[in-house]
């Protein structure tokens, strides 16, 4: 099953192409189709995402995802730009591959 | 407390079918209903498998169309009418009621989402005496139906809109007024924490007496924010209090009204009040806030850690953040903060 193996160390797979261009998605349907790119900062001072967007983004991203992000995931670090999101996502989507 | 009723039309708010010959009435005490329910400031919908457009037009016709924010029609099911309208009203599943005549539609709505208090249309002119449809009232919270309307043509002009999410925000020409709570704020700060939960660091709110006494006490400092924008004065829309010790100041709640989000109030308030108690008080040295998690508030802990907050002490039912004082001021464009008794610094 390599195919689905995430490498959280590597951002540049397809996998996280693939990802970051969803999440790019999914910010921009939440603010009204605002244009963006993989590095805009999203939260934090400048950030294009207050914290209720970006709770919407969370719970989005939960749902479409079928992951369980917790609140000691909530950082900042975290959540800066997409390819940090898409980092965290693949990270989470691993860990329910581990489980399963 | 619930802070929207959901109502179905047919047999439930009017008598009679309106597909059937167009001919319906309200039933009695409805009318009385709707208008005790609004001036209490809950906020009422509709759910209903009507044609829109004749809805609307008898809704003219009855004169009662103006009580009824995010009407949902569809022929699919209740439940999910149910969870739009309170998407929409940024409003927990457990803070609406839903009423209709239809003892399957009740059954589904129970089954699918249980939080939801459910009512038979016969129960209907009942509603204002039951105990969940009190909470308490302020000249602002009978407004809310208003304040909602407001929201929902920003909501439309926001659609229209194509420049940039900055180019709107700009254009909705927000103004947030911060200053100290005086004693006639009182009854809207006790409505404002007991129906905010996104946006509350502890998760609940304090009584009536604990915000007078609060105002009394000397080491103490309400501070509240009223926003203005081109439509219209939305009153008080978030609150802090703070108490200092010595060279710490704690946030020991503060408050942000979930109408308001996606606008950046959050972050202008909190930063506002920052920069203020630092004014005044200019011996103070950090100040800490706790975070009582609960997936609801979330909002709350990424704006504390937006805004620099680090987290300190985690104990399973909180968490505690820190912040070194003296804040910047940074703001954000969109968003002109005024400061009453103080410069912004």
């Amino acid at each position: 099953m390599t195919e689905h193996t995430y490498a959280p160390d590597i951002p540049d797979t397809p996998d996280s192409l693939e990802l970051e261009i969803r999440i790019m998605e999914i910010v921009s349907s939440l603010l009204g189709g605002a244009e963006l790119s993989s590095t805009t900062c999203l939260l934090g001072h400048q950030g294009i995402l207050d914290s209720v967007t970006t709770v919407a983004l969370i719970a989005e991203l939960e749902h479409k995802f079928g992951i369980d992000v917790g609140d000691e995931d909530l950082t900042l670090d975290n959540l800066s730009n997409v390819v940090r999101i898409a980092i965290l996502l693949r990270n989470k989507l691993s860990e329910g591959e581990t489980k399963a | 407390m619930i802070k929207c009723l959901i109502w179905d039309l047919d047999d439930t708010l009017w008598q009679g079918t309106l597909t059937e010959n167009g001919h319906v009435e309200l039933r009695p005490g409805i009318r009385e209903t709707l208008l005790e329910l609004d001036k209490r400031g809950v906020m009422q919908s509709i759910c209903s498998r009507n044609e829109p457009e004749r809805v609307n037009q008898k809704l003219i016709e009855l004169r009662i169309d103006h009580y009824f924010l995010y009407p949902q029609f569809s022929k699919g099911s209740k439940v999910s009418c149910i969870q739009k309208i309170a998407k929409e009203l940024n409003i927990g599943l457990d803070t609406v009621g839903f009423i209709d005549d239809n003892p399957y539609e009740r059954y589904e709505v129970s089954l699918y989402v249980p939080e939801v208090y459910v009512y038979d249309a016969d129960a209907a002119v009942r509603l204002p005496s039951l105990p969940e449809f009190h909470g308490s009232v302020s000249r602002t919270g009978a407004e809310r139906r208003q304040l909602m309307m407001m929201r929902m043509e920003r909501q439309l002009a926001e659609k229209r809109f194509s420049g940039s999410r900055e180019e709107f925000l700009r254009s909705c020409e927000m103004e947030l007024r911060l200053r100290s709570a005086k004693a006639e704020d009182v009854i809207r700060l006790v409505e404002l924490a007991s129906r905010t939960t996104q946006f509350n660091n502890l998760v609940q709110a304090p009584n009536l007496t604990e915000i007078q006494l609060y105002l009394q006490a000397e080491r103490s400092q309400l501070y509240v924010a009223q926003l203005k924008d081109r439509f219209g004065n939305h009153g008080i829309v978030a609150m802090a209090m703070v108490l200092v010790h010595d060279v710490t100041a704690e946030i020991e709640l503060f408050c942000i009204s979930c109408r308001m989000e996606g606008r950046g109030i959050g972050t202008v308030f909190m930063e506002g009040i920052l920069s203020r108690m630092y004014q005044d008080w200019p011996s103070l040295q950090r100040v800490m806030c706790r975070y009582r998690p609960n997936k609801r508030n979330r909002p709350t802990l990424l704006l504390l850690q937006s805004l620099g907050f680090n987290r300190i002490l985690q104990t399973e039912e909180e968490w505690i953040f820190m912040l070194p004082l003296p804040y910047e001021y940074k703001g954000l464009s969109w968003i002109h903060l005024k400061m009453e008794g103080a410069s912004i610094n």
